[in-house]
């Protein structure tokens, strides 16, 4: 018998075994049996994945115990609330020395604040390239370790990793996004949005809320969209219907047999215009186009005489006036 | 001189943090569970306390908890994931992601469902046992059981799959 029929066994064996577990028929020794293969075995079959998830759990679970934390409180010697007012002065002597510039602490970081109208290309060193958004900040170390790295943005950024660096951490508003080697995705977070919104191009990057260990913690895998709710901590993800996400960089707009209520919305959102409809039904009008390198200006154009919807833009408004749709 | 084991501690514990969800209930509800333990150590014939009436007591304390909370339980979330169309690698998600996916879908079951999946595939006891605990008949164990089972499962395969 070779390594391969038997190991199909095993996998019929599991499967079978698997399957009488659901129906509740298994005994607590066949229960074990399955116990020792999830938690051992690191190739488990796709089709088996949701048995591993299941007994791994059980696994991790069966292993918390009980710590008595709770104890009366203790009279504090008073040589150690001495100590401790000292170590306080200290701190705080620390705390101004290094606001007046005495110090320069190793881990300094570089600030890009985009007020501009124009995307910016900052190269980072040892990391790769950020492409930032208008009105976006961006707070990176100017030398990156071998250790946690944090880079802090608000706003709308591109990133795009050259290197292996084992541990970047990027901090958005409450969110926490780990970017896996070699990952190109897009981070949207302005704080006036209720969601933080990530689009990945390329790799994988794992997403979870800052300080929340028990919160929900996933990996978005490429051409997927994620984006973590701020308040509920509600995080949704699928494949990546948008496909223009990144017009703000590339100046690119695709519009394939898109509705017109969702063209309008990808308008207002990348030249910051409002949106108004007079004609209502006019939303359902399926749009298509492709522009580059243009202005709102010359899109609305392209949108009227490709269909026959009068539009009219005030600067801050686009409005939908009246029209058909063929 | 009776005592309470710390392996029964950690049971305690484990179903009690279980059902409420959240450590610290679960650590108060423990102190008082021993407590109680420990005022009933006469009333019995002999002065064994088994662990299927601490348990039982327990189970009772955190569902009477369950009844009284305003809010009930932690607001679920509800996580999607989606491999890539293009993921052919057949990489495994991380141990991490598929223990915090389950427990959120083991939260979410119905109490019973959710003691008698705690009590069997996590403290690993026979039926009789849980029998005991619950003072339920061996059936109805095993028709939750196999609910709460495949209710999981069902799950783990929408979130685990590529399609939804």
């Amino acid at each position: 018998m070779n390594l391969e029929t038997l190991l199909t066994m095993d996998y019929n064996r599991i499967k079978e075994l698997l399957e009488k577990y659901i129906e509740g028929s298994t005994s607590l020794q066949e229960e074990k049996q399955l116990a020792d293969y999830f938690t051992s075995e690191s190739d488990i079959p796709e089709d088996l994945e949701y048995g591993k998830a299941m007994f791994i759990y059980f696994d991790h679970s069966a292993r918390i115990t009980y710590q008595k934390a709770k104890q009366g409180r203790i009279q504090t010697p008073f040589w150690i609330t001495l100590a401790a007012s000292f170590i306080i002065l200290l701190g705080i002597g620390f705390l101004l020395m290094n606001k007046a510039g005495v110090l320069t602490p190793d881990d300094s970081m570089v600030v890009v604040n985009n007020f501009e109208n124009i995307v910016k290309e900052v190269d980072v060193p040892s990391f790769g390239k950020i492409w930032l958004n208008k009105k976006s900040k961006i707070s990176y170390p100017e030398k990156f370790s071998k250790n946690k790295n944090t880079i802090r943005i608000t706003g709308e950024a591109y990133f795009e990793l050259e290197k292996n660096i084992s541990d970047i951490n990027i901090i958005a508003d409450n969110a926490s996004i780990n970017p896996k080697a070699y990952s190109a995705f897009n981070l949207r977070s302005y704080r006036s949005s209720e969601s933080i919104e990530i689009t990945v191009q390329k790799g994988i990057i794992g997403v979870s809320y800052v300080n929340d260990k028990d919160g929900p913690s996933i990996l978005v895998k490429e051409n997927n969209y994620c984006s973590l709710h701020k308040e509920t901590k509600f995080i949704y993800v699928s494949a990546n219907l948008n496909e223009n996400y990144l017009a703000w960089k590339t100046g690119k707009f695709h519009f394939n047999d898109l509705p017109m209520a969702t063209v309008t919305d990808i308008l207002a959102r990348y030249y910051d215009v409002e949106v108004e409809y007079a004609e209502k039904s006019l939303a359902y009008c399926i749009v298509s186009g492709t522009y580059t390198a243009t202005s709102l200006e010359n899109i609305l154009e392209g949108i009227q005489s490709a269909t026959r919807i009068r539009i009219n833009n005030t600067g801050k408004k686009i409005q939908i006036l009246d029209g058909d749709c063929s | 001189m009776m005592d309470i084991s710390q392996q029964i501690k950690d049971k305690i514990y484990r179903l009690a943090l279980s059902l409420l969800g959240s450590k610290e209930d679960a650590e108060d509800l423990t102190q008082e569970v021993i407590i109680k333990i420990w005022a009933k150590r006469h009333d019995g014939k002999n002065n064994q306390i088994t662990e299927a009436l601490a348990l039982k007591i327990t189970r009772d304390l955190s569902l009477n908890i369950l009844k009284h909370r305003k809010v009930k339980r932690k607001k679920h979330r509800i996580m999607m994931l989606r491999r890539a169309n293009n993921g052919n690698e057949g990489n495994n998600y991380e141990n991490k992601d598929l223990i915090a996916i389950t427990k959120g879908l083991i939260q979410q079951l119905p109490d019973m469902q959710r003691t008698v999946i705690h009590l069997r595939d996590i403290e690993g006891f026979e039926f009789e046992e849980i029998q005991q605990i619950l003072e339920i008949d061996i059936n109805a164990i095993r028709m939750n059981l196999s609910r709460a089972r495949k209710k999981v499962r069902d799950e783990l395969r929408n979130i685990i799959n590529h399609g939804l």
